[in-house]
Protein backbone atom coordinates (compact mmCIF):
# COMPACT_ATOMS: atom_id res chain seq x y z
CA UNK A 1 0.00 0.00 0.00
CA UNK A 2 1.29 3.43 -0.86
CA UNK A 3 1.65 6.24 1.66
CA UNK A 4 1.56 9.85 0.58
CA UNK A 5 2.02 10.02 -3.15
CA UNK A 6 0.88 13.73 -4.33
CA UNK A 7 -2.00 16.17 -7.16
CA UNK A 8 -2.79 19.84 -7.89
CA UNK A 9 -5.96 20.42 -5.96
CA UNK A 10 -9.09 22.19 -7.04
CA UNK A 11 -8.71 24.96 -4.47
CA UNK A 12 -11.96 25.06 -2.58
CA UNK A 13 -13.28 27.42 0.02
CA UNK A 14 -11.09 29.10 2.58
CA UNK A 15 -10.90 27.18 5.81
CA UNK A 16 -9.70 28.23 9.26
CA UNK A 17 -6.54 26.36 10.13
CA UNK A 18 -5.30 24.00 12.78
CA UNK A 19 -1.70 24.66 13.77
CA UNK A 20 0.35 21.92 15.34
CA UNK A 21 3.58 23.07 16.94
CA UNK A 22 6.01 20.43 15.78
CA UNK A 23 8.84 21.94 17.75
CA UNK A 24 7.49 22.45 21.25
CA UNK A 25 4.14 20.67 21.13
CA UNK A 26 0.72 22.20 21.46
CA UNK A 27 -2.11 22.80 19.08
CA UNK A 28 -4.10 25.89 18.18
CA UNK A 29 -7.07 26.80 16.05
CA UNK A 30 -7.35 30.01 14.09
CA UNK A 31 -10.50 31.96 14.88
CA UNK A 32 -10.41 33.90 11.61
CA UNK A 33 -14.00 34.80 10.77
CA UNK A 34 -13.26 36.82 7.68
CA UNK A 35 -12.52 40.05 9.58
CA UNK A 36 -10.84 39.29 12.86
CA UNK A 37 -7.81 37.11 13.32
CA UNK A 38 -7.07 35.18 16.45
CA UNK A 39 -5.75 31.93 17.84
CA UNK A 40 -7.33 29.62 20.36
CA UNK A 41 -5.47 26.86 22.16
CA UNK A 42 -7.10 23.45 21.94
CA UNK A 43 -6.62 21.40 25.09
CA UNK A 44 -8.16 18.13 23.92
CA UNK A 45 -7.93 17.86 20.17
CA UNK A 46 -10.49 15.46 18.74
CA UNK A 47 -11.65 15.72 15.13
CA UNK A 48 -12.91 13.81 12.12
CA UNK A 49 -9.92 13.37 9.82
CA UNK A 50 -11.09 13.07 6.22
CA UNK A 51 -8.22 11.69 4.20
CA UNK A 52 -10.38 11.88 1.07
CA UNK A 53 -9.46 15.58 1.21
CA UNK A 54 -5.76 14.88 1.54
CA UNK A 55 -3.39 16.82 -0.65
CA UNK A 56 0.36 16.60 -0.75
CA UNK A 57 3.06 18.66 -2.33
CA UNK A 58 5.24 21.70 -1.68
CA UNK A 59 4.52 24.36 0.92
CA UNK A 60 6.32 27.51 2.00
CA UNK A 61 5.09 29.26 5.12
CA UNK A 62 5.67 33.00 4.74
CA UNK A 63 4.66 36.12 6.65
CA UNK A 64 1.98 36.65 4.02
CA UNK A 65 0.60 33.18 4.47
CA UNK A 66 1.44 29.76 3.10
CA UNK A 67 2.31 29.24 -0.57
CA UNK A 68 0.95 25.79 -1.39
CA UNK A 69 1.53 23.72 -4.53
CA UNK A 70 -0.54 20.70 -3.67
CA UNK A 71 -2.04 17.78 -5.52
CA UNK A 72 -4.44 14.97 -4.63
CA UNK A 73 -3.00 11.58 -3.76
CA UNK A 74 -2.54 9.71 -7.00
CA UNK A 75 -1.42 12.66 -9.11
CA UNK A 76 2.23 13.35 -9.90
CA UNK A 77 3.99 15.84 -7.63
CA UNK A 78 4.50 19.28 -9.14
CA UNK A 79 8.02 20.61 -9.53
CA UNK A 80 9.50 22.13 -6.41
CA UNK A 81 8.88 25.87 -6.78
CA UNK A 82 11.88 26.97 -4.72
CA UNK A 83 14.42 25.80 -2.19
CA UNK A 84 12.25 27.36 0.51
CA UNK A 85 9.33 25.11 -0.29
CA UNK A 86 9.20 21.93 1.79
CA UNK A 87 7.25 18.78 1.23
CA UNK A 88 4.05 18.83 3.22
CA UNK A 89 0.49 17.68 3.49
CA UNK A 90 -2.93 19.21 3.98
CA UNK A 91 -6.10 17.53 5.15
CA UNK A 92 -9.54 18.83 6.09
CA UNK A 93 -10.65 17.97 9.61
CA UNK A 94 -14.02 18.50 11.23
CA UNK A 95 -14.16 19.79 14.78
CA UNK A 96 -17.03 19.08 17.16
CA UNK A 97 -19.12 21.67 18.95
CA UNK A 98 -20.25 23.45 15.81
CA UNK A 99 -16.70 24.50 14.90
CA UNK A 100 -16.88 22.59 11.62
CA UNK A 101 -14.26 22.20 8.92
CA UNK A 102 -10.69 23.27 9.45
CA UNK A 103 -7.55 22.75 7.47
CA UNK A 104 -4.59 20.95 8.95
CA UNK A 105 -1.45 21.73 7.01
CA UNK A 106 2.13 20.96 7.93
CA UNK A 107 5.63 20.45 6.65
CA UNK A 108 7.08 19.41 10.03
CA UNK A 109 8.62 15.98 9.61
CA UNK A 110 7.26 14.61 12.88
CA UNK A 111 3.76 15.90 12.21
CA UNK A 112 3.69 14.61 8.63
CA UNK A 113 4.93 11.20 9.80
CA UNK A 114 2.22 11.08 12.47
CA UNK A 115 -0.43 11.98 9.91
CA UNK A 116 0.90 9.34 7.56
CA UNK A 117 0.55 6.71 10.27
CA UNK A 118 -3.07 7.57 10.93
CA UNK A 119 -3.66 7.78 7.16
CA UNK A 120 -2.31 4.27 6.63
CA UNK A 121 -4.44 2.92 9.46
CA UNK A 122 -7.48 4.69 8.04
CA UNK A 123 -7.27 3.45 4.47
CA UNK A 124 -6.65 -0.10 5.71
CA UNK A 125 -9.80 -0.08 7.83
CA UNK A 126 -13.01 -1.60 6.45
CA UNK A 127 -15.00 1.40 7.70
CA UNK A 128 -13.10 3.61 5.25
CA UNK A 129 -14.36 1.59 2.27
CA UNK A 130 -12.02 3.16 -0.23
CA UNK A 131 -13.08 6.66 0.81
CA UNK A 132 -16.78 5.99 0.38
CA UNK A 133 -17.46 4.86 3.93
CA UNK A 134 -17.00 6.54 7.30
CA UNK A 135 -14.26 8.87 8.49
CA UNK A 136 -12.13 8.25 11.57
CA UNK A 137 -12.59 10.11 14.84
CA UNK A 138 -9.02 10.98 15.77
CA UNK A 139 -7.68 12.16 19.12
CA UNK A 140 -4.29 13.73 19.72
CA UNK A 141 -3.21 11.72 22.74
CA UNK A 142 0.22 13.18 23.42
CA UNK A 143 3.35 14.78 22.08
CA UNK A 144 6.58 12.84 22.25
CA UNK A 145 9.44 15.27 22.75
CA UNK A 146 12.70 14.50 20.99
CA UNK A 147 16.03 16.19 20.62
CA UNK A 148 17.51 16.06 17.16
CA UNK A 149 20.66 17.57 15.69
CA UNK A 150 18.40 20.26 14.28
CA UNK A 151 16.89 21.07 17.69
CA UNK A 152 13.83 20.03 19.64
CA UNK A 153 10.97 18.18 18.03
CA UNK A 154 7.49 17.36 19.31
CA UNK A 155 5.94 14.43 17.53
CA UNK A 156 2.17 14.18 17.89
CA UNK A 157 0.58 10.81 18.53
CA UNK A 158 -2.83 10.37 16.93
CA UNK A 159 -5.24 7.61 17.82
CA UNK A 160 -8.35 6.52 15.96
CA UNK A 161 -11.02 6.28 18.67
CA UNK A 162 -14.06 5.69 16.50
CA UNK A 163 -15.74 6.18 13.15
CA UNK A 164 -18.38 8.63 12.04
CA UNK A 165 -20.42 9.31 8.94
CA UNK A 166 -18.80 11.99 6.79
CA UNK A 167 -20.45 15.41 7.27
CA UNK A 168 -21.61 17.06 4.06
CA UNK A 169 -19.24 19.98 4.64
CA UNK A 170 -16.25 17.68 4.22
CA UNK A 171 -17.51 16.43 0.86
CA UNK A 172 -16.91 19.90 -0.58
CA UNK A 173 -13.21 19.55 0.09
CA UNK A 174 -12.70 16.12 -1.42
CA UNK A 175 -9.46 15.96 -3.42
CA UNK A 176 -9.92 14.13 -6.70
CA UNK A 177 -6.89 13.05 -8.70
CA UNK A 178 -6.91 13.77 -12.38
CA UNK A 179 -8.13 10.90 -14.55
CA UNK A 180 -5.48 8.36 -15.38
CA UNK A 181 -5.31 4.89 -16.74
CA UNK A 182 -6.15 2.26 -14.14
CA UNK A 183 -3.31 0.12 -12.94
CA UNK A 184 -4.13 -3.51 -13.64
CA UNK A 185 -3.92 -5.92 -10.75
CA UNK A 186 -2.05 -8.51 -12.78
CA UNK A 187 1.50 -8.25 -13.96
CA UNK A 188 1.22 -9.45 -17.53
CA UNK A 189 -1.24 -9.21 -20.40
CA UNK A 190 -3.85 -11.96 -20.53
CA UNK A 191 -3.44 -14.78 -23.01
CA UNK A 192 -6.04 -14.70 -25.77
CA UNK A 193 -6.37 -18.41 -26.46
CA UNK A 194 -4.51 -20.82 -28.73
CA UNK A 195 -6.34 -24.06 -27.91
CA UNK A 196 -8.09 -25.45 -30.92
CA UNK A 197 -11.69 -26.49 -30.38
CA UNK A 198 -13.14 -29.64 -31.81
CA UNK A 199 -16.84 -30.34 -32.11
CA UNK A 200 -18.40 -32.80 -29.65
CA UNK A 201 -18.73 -36.29 -31.10
CA UNK A 202 -22.49 -36.19 -31.01
CA UNK A 203 -22.86 -32.46 -31.05
CA UNK A 204 -24.14 -31.98 -34.54
CA UNK A 205 -27.87 -31.47 -34.52
CA UNK A 206 -28.23 -30.69 -38.19
CA UNK A 207 -26.85 -32.53 -41.16
CA UNK A 208 -23.50 -31.33 -42.40
CA UNK A 209 -24.02 -29.31 -45.57
CA UNK A 210 -23.46 -31.10 -48.81
CA UNK A 211 -19.91 -30.43 -49.97
CA UNK A 212 -20.36 -32.17 -53.27
CA UNK B 1 -23.81 16.18 -21.53
CA UNK B 2 -21.25 13.40 -21.32
CA UNK B 3 -18.02 13.52 -23.39
CA UNK B 4 -19.35 11.05 -25.95
CA UNK B 5 -22.62 12.88 -26.50
CA UNK B 6 -20.67 16.12 -26.86
CA UNK B 7 -19.16 14.56 -29.97
CA UNK B 8 -22.37 13.02 -31.26
CA UNK B 9 -21.48 9.50 -30.13
CA UNK B 10 -24.38 7.55 -28.61
CA UNK B 11 -22.64 4.16 -28.44
CA UNK B 12 -19.24 2.61 -28.91
CA UNK B 13 -18.14 -0.72 -30.37
CA UNK B 14 -15.18 -2.95 -29.71
CA UNK B 15 -13.86 -2.29 -33.19
CA UNK B 16 -13.98 1.45 -32.46
CA UNK B 17 -12.05 0.91 -29.24
CA UNK B 18 -9.54 -1.25 -31.07
CA UNK B 19 -9.11 1.55 -33.61
CA UNK B 20 -8.71 4.09 -30.80
CA UNK B 21 -6.00 1.91 -29.29
CA UNK B 22 -4.23 1.17 -32.56
CA UNK B 23 -4.40 4.59 -34.20
CA UNK B 24 -5.89 7.44 -32.14
CA UNK B 25 -5.30 9.90 -34.95
CA UNK B 26 -7.28 7.80 -37.39
CA UNK B 27 -10.05 7.51 -34.81
CA UNK B 28 -10.25 11.29 -34.51
CA UNK B 29 -10.07 11.74 -38.26
CA UNK B 30 -12.77 9.20 -39.07
CA UNK B 31 -15.06 9.17 -36.06
CA UNK B 32 -14.95 12.76 -34.83
CA UNK B 33 -14.24 14.71 -37.99
CA UNK B 34 -16.07 12.40 -40.40
CA UNK B 35 -13.20 11.95 -42.86
CA UNK B 36 -13.90 8.33 -43.70
CA UNK B 37 -12.00 6.67 -46.48
CA UNK B 38 -13.70 3.92 -48.47
CA UNK B 39 -13.44 0.48 -46.90
CA UNK B 40 -10.93 -1.73 -48.69
CA UNK B 41 -11.69 -4.96 -50.53
CA UNK B 42 -10.26 -7.01 -47.63
CA UNK B 43 -12.98 -5.77 -45.30
CA UNK B 44 -15.66 -6.56 -47.85
CA UNK B 45 -14.15 -10.02 -48.29
CA UNK B 46 -14.69 -10.61 -44.59
CA UNK B 47 -18.33 -9.54 -44.77
CA UNK B 48 -18.94 -11.63 -47.87
CA UNK B 49 -17.34 -14.82 -46.53
CA UNK B 50 -19.20 -14.43 -43.29
CA UNK B 51 -22.49 -14.20 -45.16
CA UNK B 52 -21.64 -17.28 -47.21
CA UNK B 53 -20.47 -19.41 -44.29
CA UNK B 54 -23.47 -18.50 -42.16
CA UNK B 55 -25.78 -19.32 -45.07
CA UNK B 56 -24.11 -22.70 -45.37
CA UNK B 57 -24.38 -23.39 -41.65
CA UNK B 58 -28.08 -22.50 -41.77
CA UNK B 59 -28.72 -25.09 -44.48
CA UNK B 60 -27.72 -23.68 -47.86
CA UNK B 61 -25.69 -25.89 -50.16
CA UNK B 62 -22.01 -25.13 -50.65
CA UNK B 63 -22.72 -23.68 -54.10
CA UNK B 64 -25.47 -21.48 -52.71
CA UNK B 65 -23.19 -20.36 -49.87
CA UNK B 66 -20.41 -19.41 -52.28
CA UNK B 67 -22.90 -17.63 -54.51
CA UNK B 68 -24.09 -15.67 -51.48
CA UNK B 69 -20.53 -14.62 -50.70
CA UNK B 70 -19.90 -13.61 -54.29
CA UNK B 71 -23.10 -11.61 -54.45
CA UNK B 72 -22.32 -9.71 -51.25
CA UNK B 73 -18.78 -9.03 -52.39
CA UNK B 74 -19.88 -7.81 -55.80
CA UNK B 75 -22.49 -5.54 -54.29
CA UNK B 76 -20.04 -4.06 -51.80
CA UNK B 77 -17.17 -3.57 -54.21
CA UNK B 78 -19.08 -2.48 -57.32
CA UNK B 79 -17.53 0.96 -57.18
CA UNK B 80 -14.27 -0.01 -55.50
CA UNK B 81 -10.98 0.95 -57.07
CA UNK B 82 -9.01 -1.19 -54.63
CA UNK B 83 -6.35 -3.04 -56.69
CA UNK B 84 -6.73 -6.05 -54.39
CA UNK B 85 -10.35 -6.54 -55.36
CA UNK B 86 -9.80 -9.43 -57.80
CA UNK B 87 -7.41 -11.22 -55.45
CA UNK B 88 -9.98 -11.01 -52.67
CA UNK B 89 -12.75 -12.22 -54.95
CA UNK B 90 -10.64 -15.25 -55.96
CA UNK B 91 -10.26 -16.21 -52.30
CA UNK B 92 -13.99 -16.19 -51.54
CA UNK B 93 -14.91 -19.72 -52.61
CA UNK B 94 -12.07 -21.39 -50.73
CA UNK B 95 -12.75 -19.40 -47.60
CA UNK B 96 -16.46 -20.23 -47.62
CA UNK B 97 -15.69 -23.91 -48.11
CA UNK B 98 -13.08 -23.95 -45.31
CA UNK B 99 -15.48 -22.13 -43.01
CA UNK B 100 -18.29 -24.61 -43.54
CA UNK B 101 -15.88 -27.53 -43.17
CA UNK B 102 -14.69 -26.10 -39.85
CA UNK B 103 -18.01 -25.17 -38.35
CA UNK B 104 -20.42 -27.58 -40.00
CA UNK B 105 -19.70 -30.37 -37.49
CA UNK B 106 -20.90 -28.06 -34.70
CA UNK B 107 -24.37 -28.18 -36.21
CA UNK B 108 -26.79 -25.46 -37.11
CA UNK B 109 -26.34 -22.31 -34.99
CA UNK B 110 -29.31 -21.37 -32.83
CA UNK B 111 -28.83 -17.74 -33.75
CA UNK B 112 -26.67 -15.74 -36.14
CA UNK B 113 -25.87 -12.03 -36.20
CA UNK B 114 -27.13 -11.46 -32.66
CA UNK B 115 -27.17 -7.88 -31.41
CA UNK B 116 -25.38 -7.43 -28.09
CA UNK B 117 -25.65 -4.28 -26.03
CA UNK B 118 -23.91 -3.89 -22.69
CA UNK B 119 -22.43 -1.22 -20.47
CA UNK B 120 -19.00 -0.73 -19.01
CA UNK B 121 -18.63 0.60 -15.51
CA UNK B 122 -17.96 4.31 -15.60
CA UNK B 123 -18.55 4.70 -19.32
CA UNK B 124 -21.41 6.97 -20.33
CA UNK B 125 -22.55 5.18 -23.49
CA UNK B 126 -23.35 1.51 -24.19
CA UNK B 127 -21.25 -0.89 -26.22
CA UNK B 128 -22.90 -2.44 -29.26
CA UNK B 129 -21.83 -5.44 -31.26
CA UNK B 130 -23.07 -8.43 -33.23
CA UNK B 131 -22.06 -12.03 -32.67
CA UNK B 132 -21.68 -14.19 -35.77
CA UNK B 133 -23.13 -17.42 -34.42
CA UNK B 134 -24.41 -18.81 -31.13
CA UNK B 135 -24.82 -22.48 -30.15
CA UNK B 136 -26.91 -23.09 -27.05
CA UNK B 137 -26.17 -26.81 -26.83
CA UNK B 138 -22.42 -26.17 -26.86
CA UNK B 139 -22.60 -22.97 -24.80
CA UNK B 140 -20.57 -21.32 -27.52
CA UNK B 141 -20.48 -17.87 -29.08
CA UNK B 142 -18.42 -17.62 -32.26
CA UNK B 143 -16.81 -14.88 -34.21
CA UNK B 144 -15.67 -15.53 -37.73
CA UNK B 145 -12.49 -13.95 -39.10
CA UNK B 146 -11.06 -14.28 -42.57
CA UNK B 147 -7.40 -13.82 -43.27
CA UNK B 148 -4.76 -14.82 -45.78
CA UNK B 149 -2.40 -16.14 -43.08
CA UNK B 150 -3.72 -18.44 -40.38
CA UNK B 151 -2.70 -17.21 -36.89
CA UNK B 152 -1.70 -19.74 -34.23
CA UNK B 153 -3.64 -17.96 -31.48
CA UNK B 154 -6.48 -15.48 -31.16
CA UNK B 155 -5.36 -11.95 -31.91
CA UNK B 156 -5.81 -9.60 -28.99
CA UNK B 157 -8.23 -7.29 -30.76
CA UNK B 158 -10.36 -10.30 -31.69
CA UNK B 159 -10.18 -11.68 -28.15
CA UNK B 160 -11.59 -8.39 -26.86
CA UNK B 161 -14.40 -8.57 -29.38
CA UNK B 162 -15.49 -12.09 -28.45
CA UNK B 163 -14.99 -11.38 -24.74
CA UNK B 164 -17.43 -8.51 -25.04
CA UNK B 165 -20.03 -10.91 -26.43
CA UNK B 166 -19.38 -13.63 -23.89
CA UNK B 167 -19.25 -11.35 -20.85
CA UNK B 168 -17.09 -11.72 -17.79
CA UNK B 169 -19.34 -14.01 -15.80
CA UNK B 170 -21.27 -15.71 -18.57
CA UNK B 171 -21.77 -19.46 -18.81
CA UNK B 172 -21.13 -19.24 -22.53
CA UNK B 173 -17.62 -19.71 -23.85
CA UNK B 174 -16.20 -17.87 -26.79
CA UNK B 175 -14.33 -18.94 -29.85
CA UNK B 176 -12.76 -17.32 -32.87
CA UNK B 177 -12.86 -19.16 -36.19
CA UNK B 178 -10.01 -18.12 -38.48
CA UNK B 179 -10.46 -18.99 -42.11
CA UNK B 180 -8.06 -18.74 -45.01
CA UNK B 181 -8.75 -20.11 -48.47
CA UNK B 182 -6.68 -23.20 -47.62
CA UNK B 183 -6.74 -23.65 -43.83
CA UNK B 184 -8.92 -22.96 -40.85
CA UNK B 185 -8.81 -23.15 -37.06
CA UNK B 186 -11.23 -22.56 -34.23
CA UNK B 187 -9.57 -21.29 -31.04
CA UNK B 188 -11.16 -21.15 -27.62
CA UNK B 189 -11.14 -17.70 -25.98
CA UNK B 190 -9.27 -17.50 -22.68
CA UNK B 191 -9.41 -14.88 -19.93
CA UNK B 192 -12.60 -13.15 -21.04
CA UNK B 193 -12.76 -11.05 -17.86
CA UNK B 194 -9.25 -9.74 -18.36
CA UNK B 195 -10.03 -8.70 -21.92
CA UNK B 196 -13.18 -6.94 -20.80
CA UNK B 197 -11.12 -5.13 -18.16
CA UNK B 198 -8.74 -4.01 -20.92
CA UNK B 199 -11.65 -2.83 -23.03
CA UNK B 200 -12.97 -0.82 -20.11
CA UNK B 201 -9.62 0.87 -19.62
CA UNK B 202 -9.48 1.66 -23.32
CA UNK B 203 -12.97 3.14 -23.17
CA UNK B 204 -12.01 5.26 -20.17
CA UNK B 205 -9.01 6.63 -21.98
CA UNK B 206 -11.24 7.54 -24.93
CA UNK B 207 -13.80 9.12 -22.62
CA UNK B 208 -11.10 11.13 -20.85
CA UNK B 209 -9.68 12.24 -24.19
CA UNK B 210 -13.07 13.34 -25.49
CA UNK B 211 -13.63 15.29 -22.28
CA UNK B 212 -10.69 17.54 -23.04
CA UNK B 213 -12.62 19.53 -25.62
CA UNK B 214 -15.90 19.58 -27.50
CA UNK B 215 -13.97 20.76 -30.56
CA UNK B 216 -12.68 17.77 -32.56
CA UNK B 217 -10.11 19.96 -34.29
CA UNK B 218 -8.63 20.84 -30.91
CA UNK B 219 -8.48 17.14 -30.08
CA UNK B 220 -6.80 16.49 -33.45
CA UNK B 221 -4.18 19.06 -32.54
CA UNK B 222 -3.16 16.93 -29.56
CA UNK B 223 -2.13 13.90 -31.61
CA UNK B 224 -0.86 12.92 -35.03
CA UNK B 225 -0.80 9.89 -37.33
CA UNK B 226 1.67 7.39 -38.72
CA UNK B 227 1.52 8.13 -42.41
CA UNK B 228 2.90 4.69 -43.26
CA UNK B 229 0.01 3.04 -41.46
CA UNK B 230 -2.14 0.68 -43.52
CA UNK B 231 -5.07 2.80 -42.38
CA UNK B 232 -3.76 5.44 -44.78
CA UNK B 233 -3.01 3.10 -47.69
CA UNK B 234 -5.91 4.52 -49.66
CA UNK B 235 -4.83 7.80 -51.35
CA UNK B 236 -8.02 9.48 -50.17
CA UNK B 237 -7.36 8.53 -46.56
CA UNK B 238 -3.79 9.77 -46.95
CA UNK B 239 -5.11 13.10 -48.23
CA UNK B 240 -7.54 13.33 -45.31
CA UNK B 241 -4.66 12.80 -42.90
CA UNK B 242 -2.75 15.60 -44.54
CA UNK B 243 -5.78 17.87 -44.42
CA UNK B 244 -6.38 17.18 -40.74
CA UNK B 245 -2.91 16.73 -39.30
CA UNK B 246 -0.71 18.45 -41.88
CA UNK B 247 1.60 15.46 -42.18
Amino acid sequence: MMGFGLNIGKGGDFLPSIRINGKDGGIERSTWDGTNRGLEVIEDFVALFDFATLKVGWIEFTDRGPDKRLVAIGDPLPDRPSEKHKQGVQVAVYLPGGLGCHELCSTAIGVVAALETVYMNTVAAPEWDNGNGQVPVVRLTEFIKEKTRHGNRAVPVFEIIGWNDRPKELEEHRAVPRPRAAMPSVSRPAETGSTQMTPPASGARAPVPDFG
Amino acid sequence: MNPFEAHGIDHISVSQLNLWAAAPGIYVMERLLGYRAPVGAAAHRGTAVEAGVLAGLMGASLKEAIDTANAVFTERTALSSDPRRDKERDALAGMVERGIELLGPWGRPDRVQVRKEWRMEGIAVPVLGFTDAEYDAHGLILDLKTTHALPNAIRTSHARQVASYVGGGSNMSGGVAYITSKKSALYRLENASAHIASLTRMARSLQNFLAISTDPHELASLITVDTDSFYLADPRARQHAFDVFGV
